[in-house]
């Protein structure tokens, strides 16, 4: 249930090319994924105009180590981040399922190399699909049935929707214009669980 | 503390992928090889009131104020009953709103922020007559007269344009 430290397990990504298996380790986020962020990730960012704004990982960083609520995981190839994921376990409830809590995903985002607008084909492909998994299963370890919400870029909306996760669609009052919002979209619990299983009731 | 949950929210179709299995994982990658954008989740930055409110570092919670505030507007707004000119009063005030409460001062902060149960971050605030009232309070110390005045004339444009329009209708009287 409490927060995991070091190497986690290997999963399977694919090689953008070949589209042979590729291992990664996933890993809990430490130094020399900062360190790639800053280093290899965001010079190439800049060179494309895709700086991630605010994505500054490494205040993330310092979230996890002052907050207990807050984690964040790195996948690795060859000693090289290719993928990085900082979640929130404690303070975020469904939107769609009354008085249930869930995982909050509150970054994911990928080497600029595995990225389809800076490079095709890409090095790695299955680096975001690999991190909500296990955002998914960490939800499941906490006891929180699978559940898993973010907001989602609009670019990547129908990756979201394909996965079968549910968009919240919000009341015109709420909406100050059309460019403003950015999507929300759950994971709600899976059909096989029991919705009365959990013991997280709020209400 | 209550929450808004409406029974009409979309449920899960049942037909999305499942990430347990090899086949869903690679239908996923799939999916997942068809974006172009930078960053797959998350809000980048601090976007809207966040830039300006010390205390709201986390997006969810922002926007739970947010929505909170905006609501609470538009239910000022229906409150004066304006007909017409309603949706447009409420258009062009939820944007006002949003730039006042850039620039709210600490104490209306702390207002709005009392307003939301921290340890709950996401479903909707429900609109309380109480929380209605401390709303009402902070519009008229956000808002100036010239943004009020702003609001009637968008109403008042909106009936002008539904007057001159009375006789447009093909419809023949019998």
């Amino acid at each position: 249930m409490g927060r995991v430290v070091g190497f986690i397990r290997r999963v399977n990504l694919k090689n953008g090319r070949s589209k042979a298996v590729v291992l990664a380790d996933l890993v809990t986020l430490d130094d020399p994924h900062i360190a790639d962020y800053e280093d290899r990730w965001e010079p190439t960012l800049k060179e494309y105009g895709e700086d991630d704004q605010g994505f500054s990982w490494r205040f993330k960083q310092q979230l996890i180590t002052r907050n207990d609520n807050y984690e964040g995981y790195a996948l690795v190839v060859e000693g090289l981040t290719q993928g990085l994921m900082l979640i929130e376990t404690q303070t975020r409830w469904s939107r769609f399922t009354l008085g249930k809590r869930l995982v909050g995903v509150d970054a994911l985002a990928t080497a600029p190399w595995n990225r389809g607008s800076i490079q095709r084909p890409r090095d790695l492909e299955g680096v975001g699909t690999a991190l909500l998994a296990f955002a998914r299963e960490r939800s499941l370890t906490l006891g929180y049935q699978g559940r898993v919400g973010l907001y989602s870029l609009p670019e990547a909306v129908g990756f979201y929707e394909r996965l079968g996760m549910t968009r919240l669609e919000l009341e015109p009052d709420e909406i100050l214009d059309d460019e403003d919002m950015t999507p929300y979209f759950e994971y709600i619990v899976f059909p096989a669980v029991d919705e009365n299983d959990s013991d997280d009731d709020l209400f | 503390m209550t929450t808004y949950f409406d029974p009409e929210y979309p449920s899960p179709s049942g037909d999305g992928i499942d990430l347990n299995t090899d086949e869903g994982r690679q239908q996923a990658m799939a999916a997942e090889a068809l974006i172009l954008s930078d960053v797959i989740a998350g809000v980048p930055g601090r976007p809207g009131w966040m830039k300006t409110w010390p205390q709201l570092s986390v997006y969810d919670h922002y926007m739970q104020v947010r929505s909170l505030v905006l609501r609470g507007f538009a239910a000022l707004i229906r409150e004066a009953n304006l007909g017409v000119g309603q949706d447009a009063a409420i258009a062009c005030g939820k944007q006002l709103v949003f730039e006042r409460m850039m620039s709210a001062s600490a104490d209306v902060q702390e207002q709005v922020l009392a307003l939301i149960d921290w340890e709950v971050i996401g479903p909707k605030t429900e609109l309380t007559q109480q929380r209605m009232t401390v709303l009402k309070t902070v519009f008229r110390e956000v808002m100036t007269q010239a943004d009020w005045g702003e609001i009637a004339n968008s109403a008042t444009r909106q009936i002008q344009q539904q007057v001159m329009t009375l006789t447009d209708t093909d419809t023949k009287v019998a």
